[in-house]
């Protein structure tokens, strides 16, 4: 059970801005996050930042097994670091993987950055037929042994070529992302797995983001996932405060979270379960229900809680 | 094209100044007497729409941004939608909040509300991609708890992460879970527009972040609205979108931003890539694409179709226009000096049509408020069934008619600007033709001088002829100006008249161009009633600025065409504050004098080195001279200069004490309030105040004084080089006198004790001898009128019905005089302090300290009846005759309403009986 965080903009964003200085930064979610489901509140098992600087170019990731608060080298590039698409990661280790770099969020695969919260319940007994089903070269890429890199690695099996593209539309990316997770669920049913799998995927190629809450129930919640959007983050001049600032109709800021950076309660909304969030290389944000077999419009309110 | 471009005449009439406190302007809304806006920091503001000044604020109406505002004009209610998911319902006159409504859980932002009359319901656009509707005719109060389901595990496990629980004591509603529309779009729902389809069927439109626009068929059966249809836009309406974009409908990624419905069936939606997609509501077709100039593509971030007209505000701050039937591109709003840049992105739009036909454009600066209308055959009149336009269109008409009559620069005295003085003089005498005025014409000034401009309108009653003792009201006034000054220290060109903030600025705005035309506008307004008294004449002239040249000549040169004044009624003098309205019943006399003293006998400087003790020195004899005019603390040292001055008496102490408390309680920011308070020592700060202010008013009005203007050697050389002595030296000075003072007797007294210090200064002097030359000139007598007088209480109640003061009647100085002055002018401070407020009457009487020349030369001319009456329009900030020169647009509405009061009663007061004086 991790905790990530993704922020995309026009204006890149100093990654201190993000990643430690605010109040519930995703640092502060490695020590003491607030809505995991097991109720842990320590995501010490290693991070991952990833960065893009241009438009069409590879990101960059930096990743390490130590726990986040304590890793002085993220303090330091965190404070020189700007990016417009930031992807960033705290790990809880799930189903006994190792703790290894190999096995830290996020991953990349050409302009293709992924990164997952949750964990896809009796993965082991559907990985045979997940790693069968992957193109040699994408079979091959694999490094680790997570879930998380596994489904995205059946992602890339769903793109034509996608070492070599430098670009996808953002319809294309959704439609491979509700493909992923339909598989998923497939080989899940078929292998007779009753446990809950969580997937809060997100991928990105550097303009479009896209990214899901999802859960395989149609009575409880996903795992928690926030999203805030305006013309500007950052922290207010009196209080220090971090506020999305929202100057103008236009949205040139969003911000996906699996929990809050701050405690100002109209800068964050909730992204509904089994909902798929489009960030477009223009920044609007779209919503789509995943209407699937799991899909269920009066899904209990927040008192059953269980992020 | 073969119909011409049609001429966009709008023009800039009021800047709003919004301030940083409360961030970019994201909603507008016109009610009939409020404009009202929507902001970022969540407040809500709102100013009056004829005057332009601040009315009300909600502040922290909303906990983030107030995004979205609806109308229901039927019963007065204003809503407005906030980030913090709330719809909050307002009374639209006062801003008294009613009741507030929760959006559909996670409903995030309230981007968008749609009020429908007719279902008496609202559709808000969410943030969360959903659209809601609000039955607001049923309403049912919240159920417990409701609210309490929807707590955060995360924000309400802290305090200070604000609330989801409603107010206490405000009525709290929440949307309906059944009236939620969820996914209604596929992004943010910024838009949702009441309107019909062609068939005449009410409809909501609704468009957002996906770039889709909606149409819902909205019934009376109480019924939320059911999606009827999704409105297609051709592929590449999102033009400049990337190269993935493959022109398909869920790919464009361009969303809309804005709606706006046109009057003959057609919808238009902004787009974020600059374009505005144009939908015929009858066939359901996308007819056109207007398109921003190639390589600009500001997003579009506000529509509005009104009076004919389509206006798209985007995101470079610019306002573009096409005409909303034949969709002909139509320029853009854009002042003289315009930097749409610096202005920040237009978000918001209002106005149009019936309502007076102003635009109002708000977003990142300040709010413009655009007037003016258009100019073009092709396009089609505003409709028929629009609203009739505000009752009281006079206000907008008079500060047009001021702004072109300030464009023309009737600065007297320059010859260059000769010309448009003549101008300035034609524009009035056509204004007043134009009104009614039975004769108007001008009227030959001094040789070279600016003419003077006479009008005549005739009593109602009719009766007999006008003749040379019809009994008349004389309205005194001058149409020049100061010149500009320094241009860079005006914010905007003196000439070119703007608004800011309930002010009009330009140079002649409040001397005397504005209160002029208030005047000419109210007796006209009287004469289109029939209820004009008297005749009233006009005698505006363009010499005053330079001491009312050529005035006496040409008025005793047609003195028949005044008839008899009964009143000379003017408005040329100031409040003594900010906010308590004031009639002038005194002003000081002044003699204007220069001294030269030269030394005949050499006509160019010498060398002091050279000739120093040798020959005279005229300056030093000059210094002398002055030296012994006044003391150091201002006494004027003249012989028999204080004899005449009439004494102080108990009720004059008294009645300054009262005005003194009154203007120091109420108008404490005020400008001579605040300098006199800075002044003061800190403990008693209160009284001391008092006190210097009652010295320094005293000292204004009541008691004459000597000036001493500039001192000046007679060539070019001496000011620059201190080794010369000067062959002349000259001073200029003035004299200001009072009551009982004789002008002629004063300059005769100044005169003689000038030379008499002079020829004490030469006696014993070097050989070479000095002459004086001396020139005193009487250039108006003081002033005094009776404020107990008739017309002067009529002119009190006028201002008190103009500016609805409650209030006694009018004080007048018949006040018993046993009390005994105090020896201290400042008066004890033995009143208790809750008196203050409550003693005065309003409006206060005051003085001035200037002086007018024409006033008490015509008083004078047509005596024994005429009795002056000055009425002062403006402001004490108004900055007469200095940069940003500037008249509230409050004040010149209530003043036009004071002189109409005052003329409409002035039959009551005077003695119309026409004949000689008895």
């Amino acid at each position: 059970m991790c905790r990530f965080l993704l922020y995309k903009s026009n204006s890149p964003i100093l990654l201190a801005d993000l990643l430690t200085r605010p109040a519930h930064s995703i640092i502060m979610q490695s020590t003491n996050c607030k809505l995991r489901m097991d109720m842990g509140q320590s995501n010490g098992d290693g991070f991952g930042i990833g960065w893009f600087d241009e438009p069409r170019t590879k990101g960059c990731i930096f990743t390490s097994t130590l726990p986040a608060w304590s890793n002085v080298n993220l303090q330091r590039l965190a404070e020189k670091i700007k990016s417009g698409l930031v992807f960033a990661h705290v790990r809880a280790t799930t189903g006994g993987t190792a703790t290894s770099e190999t096995n830290c969020h996020p991953w990349q695969y050409g302009n293709l950055m992924w990164m997952h919260n949750g964990n896809i319940g009796g993965f082991e007994a559907i990985k045979r037929r997940l790693q069968n089903s992957l193109r040699e070269e994408i079979y091959l890429w694999i490094q680790g042994t997570t879930d998380s890199e596994h489904a995205f690695a059946l992602f890339l099996n769903m793109l034509d070529d996608p070492l070599h593209r430098t670009e996808f539309s953002h319809r294309e990316l959704r439609q491979a992302m509700l493909r992923t997770i339909e598989q998923i669920n497939v080989w899940l049913d078929e292998a007779g797995i009753t446990d809950t799998s969580l997937m809060n995927f997100a991928v990105t190629d550097g303009q479009s983001v896209v990214c899901t809450r999802y859960i395989t129930s149609s009575e409880r919640e996903g795992a928690s996932l926030f999203y805030s959007s305006g013309s500007e983050f950052r922290n207010e001049e009196e209080s220090g405060q971090y506020r999305m600032v929202k100057a103008n109709k236009r949205e040139d800021v969003v911000v996906v979270a699996s929990e809050p950076l701050t405690y100002e309660r109209s800068d964050w909304m909730v992204i509904p379960t089994n909902t798929l969030l489009v960030i477009t290389p223009r920044l609007n944000v779209r919503l789509y229900p995943i209407m699937d077999q799991y899909w269920n419009p009066h899904r209990g309110r927040q008192k059953h809680f269980l992020a | 094209m073969n119909s011409p471009a049609p001429q966009l005449r709008q023009a800039l009439h009021q800047t709003l100044s919004v301030g940083p406190d409360h961030g970019a302007v994201l909603a507008l809304a016109q009610t009939r007497d409020l404009l009202i806006a929507g902001t970022q920091r969540g407040d809500i503001l709102a100013w009056s729409r004829t005057t332009f000044r601040r009315t009300h604020a909600a502040l922290g109406a909303h906990a983030a941004g107030c995004l979205s505002l609806a109308l229901d004009t039927a019963h007065h209610v204003l809503f407005s939608g906030g980030g913090d998911g709330r719809v909050r319902a307002w009374d639209a006159r006062s801003l008294a909040p009613l009741y507030t409504v929760h959006g559909g859980e996670n409903a995030g932002g309230v981007l968008a509300l749609a009020y429908f009359g007719d279902q008496d319901a609202l559709a808000l656009g969410c943030q969360n991609a959903s659209v809601q509707w609000f039955d607001v005719g049923r309403r049912r109060a919240m159920v417990g708890g409701e609210l309490a389901e929807r707590r955060s595990r995360f924000f309400d496990a802290r305090a200070d992460s604000g609330s989801a629980s409603p107010e206490p004591g405000a009525p709290a509603y929440v949307v309906d879970e059944r009236c939620v529309a969820a996914y209604a779009h596929s992004g943010y729902v910024y838009c949702a527009l009441a309107g019909r389809l062609a068939d005449g069927r009410a409809a909501l439109f609704t468009a957002g972040g996906d770039g889709a626009v909606r149409v819902w068929r909205v019934s009376d059966d109480g019924q939320p609205p059911q999606p009827l249809h999704v409105l297609a836009r051709p592929a590449g309406a999102g033009a400049g979108a990337s190269a993935s974009d493959s022109g398909s409908d869920d790919d464009d990624d361009s969303c809309v931003h804005a709606l706006a419905l046109g009057a003959d069936g057609l919808l238009f939606a902004g787009l974020q890539s600059g374009a505005v997609c144009v939908w015929d509501l009858e066939t359901m077709q996308c007819i056109r694409t207007l398109a921003p100039a190639a390589g600009a593509a500001p997003s579009v971030f506000a529509l509005l179709a009104a009076g004919g007209l389509l206006y798209a505000g985007g995101a470079d701050g610019r306002v573009r226009v096409w005409t909303a039937a034949d969709l002909q591109p139509a320029g853009h709003l854009a002042a003289a000096d315009d930097d749409a840049a610096a202005r920040g992105p237009v978000l918001a739009l209002a106005g149009g049509g019936g309502t007076g036909g102003e635009v109002v454009v708000g977003g990142g600066g300040d709010i413009g408020v655009w007037a003016g209308g258009w100019r073009d055959a092709h396009v089609p009149q505003p409709q028929p069934d629009a609203p009739a336009p505000a009752a009281d269109a006079g206000p907008q008409d008079m500060l047009r008619t001021l702004g072109r009559w300030v464009r023309l620069r009737s600065v007297a005295g320059v010859p260059e600007l000769q010309p448009e003085c003549r101008r300035a003089a034609l524009f009035l005498r056509d204004l007043l033709q134009q009104h009614g005025a039975a004769d108007a014409r001008l009227l030959a000034g001094a040789p070279g001088a600016n003419p003077l401009v006479y009008a005549r309108f005739d009593a109602t009653a009719g009766g007999a002829a006008f003749a040379a003792d019809t009994p008349t009201v004389l309205v005194y006034g001058h149409y020049d100006v100061m010149p500009a000054g320094d241009a860079a220290l005006w914010a905007a060109p003196a000439f070119d008249m703007r608004g800011r903030d309930g002010h009009v600025y330009g140079r002649g705005v409040s001397d005397d161009k504005g209160p002029v035309l208030a005047m000419a506008l109210a007796v006209a307004d009287l004469h289109v009633r029939g209820r004009l008294a008297l005749p009233v004449v006009f005698c505006i002239e363009g010499e005053e600025e330079r001491g009312s040249l050529g005035l006496q000549a040409a008025v005793a040169a047609h003195r028949a065409l005044f008839g008899a004044p009964r009143v000379v009624l003017l408005s040329s003098a100031y409040w003594l504050g900010e906010r308590t309205p004031c009639l002038t019943y005194g002003m000081r006399g002044a003699i204007r004098a220069t001294v030269r003293v030269a030394a005949p006998a050499r006509a160019a400087d010498v060398h002091a080195g050279v000739w120093g003790g040798a020959v005279s020195e005229p300056l030093a004899c000059l210094a002398h001279v002055l030296a012994r005019l006044a003391t150091p603390g201002g006494r004027v040292l003249v012989p028999g200069f204080y004899d005449a001055v009439r004494a102080v008496g108990a009720a004059e102490t008294r009645a300054m004490r009262r005005l003194v408390r009154w203007i120091t309680a109420k108008e404490a920011d005020a400008p001579l309030v605040a300098r006199a308070a800075a002044a003061s020592p800190q403990p008693e700060r209160r009284a001391a105040t008092r006190a210097r202010l009652h010295a320094q008013l005293m000292r204004r009005w009541r008691h004459p004084t000597l000036t001493v203007h500039h001192v000046d050697v007679s060539t070019g050389a001496a000011p620059s080089n201190a080794t010369l002595v000067p062959a002349a030296a000259q001073a200029s000075l003035s004299v200001r006198v009072v009551p009982d003072q004789s002008l002629d007797a004063i300059a005769a007294g100044l005169r003689a004790h000038i030379e008499h210090v002079f020829a004490e200064c030469c006696a014993g002097g070097v050989d070479d001898s000095l002459r004086l030359e001396l020139d005193v000139q009487p250039v108006a007598q003081w002033w005094l009128a009776d404020p107990a007088a008739p017309v002067y209480r009529l002119a009190a109640r006028a201002i008190r019905e103009a500016w609805a003061l409650g209030g006694e009647p009018l004080e007048s100085e018949s006040e018993p005089e046993s009390e005994p002055a105090s020896d201290n002018e400042s008066g004890d401070e033995s009143e208790p302090e809750s008196a203050a407020a409550d003693f005065a009457s309003t409006p206060l009487l005051i003085r001035e300290g200037g002086s007018i020349p024409a006033v008490p030369w015509l008083e004078a001319f047509f005596a024994p009846h005429a009795v002056a009456v000055n009425l002062p329009m403006g402001q004490s900030s108004d900055n007469a005759h200095m940069a940003n020169e500037r008249i509230s647009i409050e004040n010149l509405i209530r003043g036009r309403d004071v002189v109409y009061r005052l003329l409409d009663g002035i039959g009551d007061v005077v003695d119309t009986t026409q004949g000689p004086a008895p």
